[in-house]
């Protein structure tokens, strides 16, 4: 009895995939719950399992290509075993009208984006933009052609740097084309969203981390029994909880209607995949962790985040961000808000500096806090006043 | 000429042999008619119209029609044309089928119902047979009187023809020998009496009257207009009486009237008819004067066509007389009277010739099925075998079943079929569905074709372009002397150009184009006519068809109406309804666009494009554009209309100085203003407009890109307004056309057509005149015809739609 291979739920508000890489051909033997193949959706990387033993008789969905929750991936069963000739024995057929050459540029509703002209159809299906992204200048808010190349074109000389020229990016023959991995092309557009959505202002502070290097010193061996590497990140984190805390607009999100405020605490922490790119895990509810705890979560995350072993529900539903720069040795970043939150923090290198304290000259192990907020929800006072909380938290770590 | 009654003389010109060859085949004709109405009353063919009643004057025509001379009739000419070998009887069973097959139905290809005749001149490679050994007939359109017009030009070309021998030394120019031998043929109308009330019957014989152009024209007169009597078609109920004043003089001196020899004659009176004929046939050859037979007493034994019955109209004391007075019965009395022949030898033959013509029905018939009846057996047997493992199993072969059942099969009846049973293995992956799929596919293209093609001969596109070369010393030139250059070195270097129009001869047209050139190449190359748009078209039809190269100027474009019929029924169909077996390139000149007032504004492009489709329709914007157009079609055989634009013959142009070789190619449009905002297409008149807009919106930061689309018909045939379209993804549509015309169309062409649609970033928007027709003086053309301002808003419209914040809102 042929088994088939469907596209699982992989947490809630997904319902496609797309599939990066095939771990078994056609006619290898595979055993219930051997990874049988690689997906992605449009922060995840995984693996899904084989649902049975046996040879994989079919495939149905090439690498690349996308295919919908509830679809047909691949068949298992007996050797020599025939296999239907219709794939579409279990999906129903709606789920599976081939999404390989979308002749519309956007699966979300047109209602919100208004009319779209046919060229910009077109642009956007050769391009793969997702047309909530752009911004029309048109009468209404319609999304002229002018402003999708202007999109793709920002897009694709980077997301933060807004080039005004026109130059051919290419300059002549000693060049290599890398293409865009998803992750990639993922990363590029959220970029770009947030550059669009918000007015990210910067304000930076800076921090004596005294008393967090000795508090780390004193609890490092201790919690290392327990299996826990006691990292900066944690107190990082706990800091801007006492921060959040003190400062409900802070954990917040701009939508139409007003500010919303959210009642959880999740922190993010961007995690670097290397030359793959980022990916951000969550810490749900982060103000109900002890720093042991938190601790473990910051381990335990960034572990499986770097095996691409990250559930989706692990990197969804982020309230606030905080991105440690400073591991690469880097004093002061403009990081970039992470939708729909309301600020993110960023943490610089930790370097002893010549400080005043008291008329006195000390030195001391100092980091640069560089707060990158939503000018729509904070002025710069309010903001200050966050990451005073934060700075103070981290000096006076008892 | 006194009018001649009587009956056979002692010395009479016919053998017995022959007289008896005439009674079969007017014996074998009338059993052709009989059995072809019998077809169609059973369903074999669709419509049947026959030319019963009238072979012995179609017999007469016959005798006095030489190689050379030319017929222009209508569907009662089936014995005349039998006779000739124009159409034989099998042919014209073929065509009764709708046979769709050169070889079998050599006149139409099985595109016109039968009785519709045309000779083929223009071989397959489209190579100009030698007319002078041909029995020539222009081919058939149905609509009454619609063959009159152009026997004015058939006639009038052995005038030309004439004159041109005599002033070459009275020997024809090499270029004409295929044509013409000193101008003696005649020109063999035929119409019927009904039709002579039609307007076009008058004006042509009018005008072969004043070009004492060399044609027999007969009308055959059975009483009636299909159920209508005479009373109500003619004054008098007599065509003979009313055209006495057209009558000439019977002397030949040069201080003689000029006009009609008349003659009437009954269509029973065989040795009459024959006479009668020769007579007048004679002195049209020899004399150029026109004649006009009215043939009376005919009759149409099975009433009008195969749509009606005669005796529902007629009294029985007419039918009584139509049998009495039948023309063959009063022959075969004639013949036993005159002792050349017994009753019993004729019976013999009559029967003989009844069985020849049941078996030559029965070849053509054959012939149209067998290739069907193939084509359905192949239908079959894939239904068949896709049954034999279809899930439709029952259903398919309830459909080959029914197809098997249809006695005689069309070929839309196997397609239907086939349709039927591809609809209902939509939901089955049935390996043998493709090859159903294919086979329909594949037929469908051969009946596009079967049925489409030949719309143009193709020569015009094959005319390399020769671009205007300026030098130094180009002069700068009035817009009209650019035109007159032009013609000037046409007429030099192409003996076949003639030019004809309203104040084309000696005035040298309203605008100058002609200036001099009657002067310069005499009075038979560029000549004057009277007022009389639809044969002056026809007049250039005729001379076209007889190998002249014939530029006829209608005055103004809206006076193109009068002309409007004769040349979408019959010149813009010519080359297709033959199957390429004929062509007329003719000329049509006129001017049009921006003039002033209800009648003179020049602007029903549409209304006169979408009823010419086989012509092109070229809009050149200026006159150097115009003269390279004239220099491309006088290199091909195609139809064309030119329309000048009218306020052009008056800006100063470069005179180009190949004037005489360059050329402008057809379906190229020129793009005549670079910009990246918007793309208007435009032509003619609304060039200049829309160049004056562009200043304006320059101004405001916009860029328009202007394209000329200069050729209506052949349109943009490399899809360079495309290219335009994929910079600016806006279009505006401009011309003075009515809303929904030529713009419209222009749209279609682009948007739909040409794929533009998927470079739409604007709505796409048209600019045209108004409803009504453009009221007279500067203020009532400003609006009701787009200008500067229209066309400014219209496009700062779009822009306003695309950046509000760059372009807000102005009015």
């Amino acid at each position: 009895m042929a088994i088939k291979v469907l596209v699982p739920r992989l947490g809630e508000g997904v319902d496609e995939v797309t599939v990066i890489k095939w771990l078994k051909s056609v006619g290898d033997s595979v055993k219930e719950l051997e990874p049988l193949l690689e997906v992605n959706t449009d922060k995840v990387d995984t693996e899904i399992p084989a649902p049975a033993s046996g040879v994989v008789l079919k495939i149905e969905m090439q690498e690349g290509q996308p295919a919908k929750v509830g679809q047909l991936l691949a068949v298992i069963g007996a050797v020599n075993e025939k296999v239907e000739d219709t794939p579409m024995s279990v999906a129903k057929i709606e789920m599976l009208k081939p999404e390989t050459q979308p002749t519309t540029p956007s699966r979300q509703p047109q209602t919100d984006i208004g009319f779209i002209s046919p060229v910009v159809a077109k642009i956007a299906a050769e391009h793969s933009v997702n047309l909530s992204q752009v911004t029309g200048t048109g009468l209404n808010g319609r999304i002229t052609k002018n402003d999708i190349l202007a999109f793709v074109e920002n897009r694709e000389s980077g997301s933060v740097a807004q080039t005004t020229s026109h130059v051919t990016p290419s300059t002549g023959t000693r060049e290599t084309l890398i293409k865009h991995t998803v992750i990639r092309k993922q990363i590029a557009e959220h970029m770009v969203l947030s550059q669009k959505t918000s007015p990210h202002v910067l304000t930076v502070m800076e921090a004596d981390m005294s008393r967090v290097v000795k508090h780390r010193s004193a609890n490092k061996e201790i919690f290392a029994r327990d299996g826990i590497n006691l990292t900066f990140t944690a107190y990082f984190i706990s800091a801007i909880v006492a921060g959040l805390k003190a400062h409900p607009a802070t954990n917040s999100s701009w939508i139409d209607e007003g500010i919303l405020v959210h009642k959880d605490v999740n922190v993010g922490m961007a995690t670097s995949l290397g030359e793959e790119g980022l990916i951000v895990p969550v810490i749900k509810n982060a103000d109900n962790l002890s720093l042991l705890a938190t601790a473990r979560a910051v381990n335990d995350l960034a572990n499986r985040a770097r095996a691409k072993k990250l559930q989706p529900d692990e990197v969804r539903g982020g309230t606030f961000t905080l991105t440690n720069h400073g591991i690469s040795g880097s004093l002061l970043a403009f990081p970039i808000i992470n939708q729909p939150q309301c600020g993110i923090l960023g943490v610089g290198a930790m370097q002893k500096r010549v400080v005043v304290i008291d008329d006195a000259i000390a030195i001391r192990p100092m980091v640069y806090l560089s707060f990158v907020f939503d000018h729509r929800i904070l002025d710069g006072a309010s903001a200050d006043a966050f990451l005073m909380k934060v700075k103070e938290t981290l000096e006076n770590w008892a | 000429m006194p009018q001649k009654k009587g009956s056979a003389t002692s010395s009479f010109p016919l053998s017995r042999e022959e007289i008896l060859s005439d009674y079969r085949l007017a014996y074998q004709s009338r059993q052709a008619s009989l059995i072809g109405r019998r077809e169609v009353l059973s369903g074999k063919a669709k419509f049947g119209i026959f030319g019963d009643g009238k072979e012995l004057a179609n017999i007469a025509i016959a005798h006095a029609f030489r190689k050379g001379d030319w017929r222009s009739g209508y569907y009662r000419d089936q014995t005349w044309m039998a006779m000739l070998g124009v159409m034989s009887l099998q042919q014209m069973f073929a065509q009764l089928y709708a046979h769709a097959d050169l070889e079998s139905e050599p006149n139409t290809g099985g595109r016109a119902m039968n009785a519709h005749f045309a000779s083929r001149y223009v071989n397959a490679n489209g190579a100009w047979k030698a007319q002078t050994d041909m029995f020539n007939s222009a081919a058939d359109v149905s609509p009454t009187a619609a063959q009159m017009p152009r026997t004015v030009g058939l006639a009038y070309a052995s005038v030309l023809y004439r004159k041109f021998a005599e002033a070459n030394g009275h020997s024809p120019l090499r270029e004409f020998k295929r044509f013409s031998h000193n101008g003696d043929e005649v020109t063999f109308a035929s119409i019927g009496n009904a039709s002579t009330a039609e307007g076009i019957f008058w004006e042509s014989v009018n005008a072969i009257g004043v070009l004492q152009a060399p044609a027999v024209i007969t009308v055959y007169d059975d009483g009636y207009g299909i159920s209508v009597p005479n009373q109500f078609q003619m004054v008098k109920e007599n065509i003979y009486a009313i055209l006495k004043g057209f009558q000439r003089d019977d002397c030949m001196e040069e201080d003689c009237e000029r006009g009609y020899d008349l003659y009437q004659v009954r269509g029973w009176d065989y040795p009459m008819l024959i006479e009668t004929y020769r007579k007048a046939t004679e002195v049209a050859r020899g004399h150029h004067i026109p004649a006009l037979v009215h043939v009376t007493d005919l009759t149409q034994p099975q009433g009008h066509s195969t749509s009606g019955s005669h005796e529902r109209y007629k009294s029985p004391e007419r039918l009584k007389w139509e049998e009495e007075f039948d023309c063959i019965r009063k022959m075969r009395a004639w013949m036993i009277e005159n002792r050349l022949i017994t009753d019993p030898e004729l019976a013999a033959f009559e029967k003989e010739d009844y069985e020849t013509v049941e078996s030559i029905r029965k070849t053509a018939w054959d012939d149209y099925l067998n290739p069907i009846l193939a084509e359905r057996g192949q239908v079959m047997d894939m239904l068949e075998e896709i049954a034999g493992s279809s899930s439709h199993e029952s259903e398919l072969n309830d459909i080959k079943e029914r197809l098997a059942a249809v006695p005689a099969p069309l070929r839309r009846d196997i397609h239907a079929a086939a349709h039927e049973a591809l609809r209902i293995l939509h939901d089955e992956n049935h390996p043998s569905k493709q090859i159903l799929a294919q086979w329909k596919n594949e037929q469908d293209a051969i009946n596009a074709t079967r049925y489409g093609s030949h719309i143009h001969s193709g020569s015009a596109l094959k005319v390399e372009e020769v671009k205007p070369v300026y030098s130094a010393d180009s002069p700068t030139v009035m817009g009209f002397e650019v035109i007159n250059a032009a013609f000037d070195a046409a007429l030099a270097r192409e003996p076949r150009l003639v030019a004809f129009g309203e104040d084309v001869g000696k005035l040298g047209d309203v605008n100058q184009g002609f200036k001099g050139m009657q002067e310069k190449y005499g009075e038979w190359r560029v000549s004057d006519t009277g007022i009389r748009e639809t044969t002056i078209l026809g007049q250039a039809i005729g001379l076209a068809m007889r190998g002249l190269r014939p530029i006829c100027e209608i005055q103004y474009l809206d006076y193109l109406l009068y002309a409007l019929q004769t040349m979408s029924d019959d010149l813009a169909t010519l080359h297709w309804r033959t199957v390429g077996g004929q062509a007329a390139p003719v000329i049509v000149r006129t001017r049009g666009h921006r003039l002033e007032g209800i009648w003179h504004s020049g602007s029903l492009i549409s209304g006169i494009m979408n009823l010419v489709r086989g012509m092109h329709v070229l809009v050149p914007r200026d006159m150097t554009r115009a003269a390279g157009f004239y220099n491309t079609l006088l290199k091909s055989d195609e139809p064309a209309l030119v329309v000048e634009v009218l306020n052009g013959y008056r800006v100063k142009e470069r005179l180009p100085d190949n004037i005489g070789e360059m050329t402008t190619p057809l379906g190229i449009p020129e793009v005549i203003r670079e910009g990246r905002d918007v793309t208007v297409v435009t032509y003619g008149a609304c060039c200049r407009v829309s160049m004056d807009a562009t200043e304006k919106l320059s101004q405001v930061g916009i860029e328009a890109e202007i394209v000329d689309v200069q050729s209506l018909l052949p349109f943009d045939l490399h899809g360079k307004i495309l290219e335009s379209l994929k910079k600016t993804s806006r279009v505006l549509f401009l011309d003075e056309d009515v809303p929904g015309g030529t713009s419209a169309y222009m749209m279609q062409e682009v948007i739909e057509k040409q794929g533009g649609y998927y470079w739409l970033d604007s709505e796409p928007r048209t600019l045209s005149g108004t409803v009504h027709r453009p009221a007279y003086g500067s203020d009532g053309d400003y609006w009701s015809k787009p200008n500067a301002e229209t066309v400014f808003d219209a496009i700062y419209e779009m822009m306003n739609e695309v950046d509000p914040a760059a372009y807000p809102k102005i009015l």
